[in-house]
């Protein structure tokens, strides 16, 4: 993919010409591997976008794009008083429109609807990904086993986020690509977040989506910053958050390890052998285990531990 | 098919190893069929049926005969039949076949 980023980044521009660029040919700025244009003309969004964006970096508006993306928004209809919220990808309406107070995650959850279904260059895992002392953490799990949460409290704490829902490696090679975005946190979540990382850039609550209420949590600037800077594997722990339950953190099998990392790639089948011979290799140069835990603070130290037992 | 269905005269033999890709870790095996895309984990029995014994053609009595062994003593029918049930399923995922 193109890559070629100017030396500024979307903090350098003026709110103004942030909310100009927003509004007409769209924001030129790389996330990762990816060349995106974001359009988003509804003022209200601009000041946390501009916030939660603030150290990616501008690449050149005429350069390549991986894709185009553009929210806006519409009247229902017949109900011509309610304002809805249109996602378009190059052109493309990928789903319905949703009530225009979700503008926010809208977007966002776009731009992950697109790398999903687009990068098939990589091997995609439904995991997080950190990286401390040069090693890489996958957190693989389903939705709603905290592991957004684990992820955030982490990216805050001495890890280096590579990305709170896509672990993303090339096929046949041992290093996870970062793309760090906005990490979506959901209901209780938001708060536990709110009073263990009070330093965390939290954006606005959207309540009544989908997903219950939603609110994004800006990326550490370090992380983005860092976002060219690849990890191995080193650790693979399969989390799950469990009302009350105690810590519990115990090694699993190579092969137990092996099927759940598979179960938990978006385009294993379609990679066919490259991705079975690519999650080969990442269970066997990591250590891996499965984590319970309900307290988040048990949790944070349980992980630290495992990396100074190693060394 | 009913496992009481199959002869100890059936020969049995492994589909091509070409079709197969294994990984291997200390706690036990993987398989990727490459035919069906298909990944299945392979207990002890099943490696040593697909890697090894069925590398030529092979009787349902000569496979029990090698895993007689490792059975509990007076267990022959059970042995029978648990070798017929994998033997039916490994056929299922293309991994073997009847002559």
């Amino acid at each position: 993919m193109a890559q070629t980023a100017t030396d500024r980044r979307v903090g350098d521009l003026t709110e103004a010409d942030f909310s100009n660029l927003l509004s007409g040919s769209g924001l030129p700025v790389r996330i990762g591997p990816f060349n995106a244009n974001i359009r988003a003309p509804i003022e209200r969004v601009h000041a946390t976008l501009f916030s939660m964006y603030a150290e990616y970096p501008l690449i050149r508006g005429d350069d390549f794009f991986s894709f185009h993306t553009h929210i806006s928004e519409r009247r229902a209809l017949p109900a011509w008083h309610r304002k809805l919220v249109r996602f378009a990808v190059d052109g493309r309406v990928p789903h319905e429109d949703l009530p225009a107070e979700q503008a926010l995650p809208v977007l966002e959850w776009g731009i992950n609807l697109v790398i999903a279904l687009r990068s098939h260059c990589f091997l995609m895992l439904h995991s997080a990904v950190l990286e401390r002392r040069g090693g890489a953490l996958l957190l693989p799990a389903a939705p709603g086993f905290g592991k957004t949460t684990l992820c955030t409290a982490l990216a805050h704490n001495n890890w280096r986020l590579l990305s709170d829902e896509f672990g993303l490696i090339r096929p046949r090679t041992r290093e996870f690509v970062p793309v760090p975005r906005p990490m979506g946190l959901k209901n209780e979540s938001i708060e536990v977040i709110r009073n263990h990382v009070p330093e965390a850039v939290i954006g606005p609550a959207v309540s009544g989506t989908r997903k219950g209420t939603v609110a994004h949590a800006k990326p550490p600037a370090a992380s983005v910053v860092n976002q060219d800077v690849l990890a191995e594997a080193r650790w693979i722990v399969f989390p799950r958050w469990e009302e009350g339950a105690g810590l519990s953190f115990e090694p699993l099998s190579k092969v137990d390890s092996f099927m759940m990392l598979a179960m938990n790639a978006f385009n294993y089948e379609l990679l066919g052998e490259a991705a079975f011979r690519t999650v080969q290799d990442i269970v066997a140069q990591s250590r891996c285990y499965r984590l319970v835990y309900s307290d988040i603070d048990e949790a944070l130290g349980c992980l630290q531990a495992m990396v100074d037992d190693d060394g | 098919m009913n496992p009481d269905t199959v002869s100890q005269a059936t020969l049995w033999r492994r589909r091509s190893a070409d079709e197969c890709a294994w990984a291997e870790f200390e706690d036990g095996c993987v398989l990727y069929h490459r035919p069906s895309g298909k990944t299945h984990v392979m207990n002890d029995a099943s490696v040593a049926l697909v890697s090894e014994l069925l590398s030529e053609p092979t009787s349902l009595a000569d496979i029990v005969g090698v895993f007689r062994a490792d059975a509990a003593a007076g267990r022959e029918e059970e042995l029978v039949d648990s070798m017929v049930t994998l033997l039916l399923r490994l056929e299922d995922f293309g991994l073997v076949e009847r002559m």
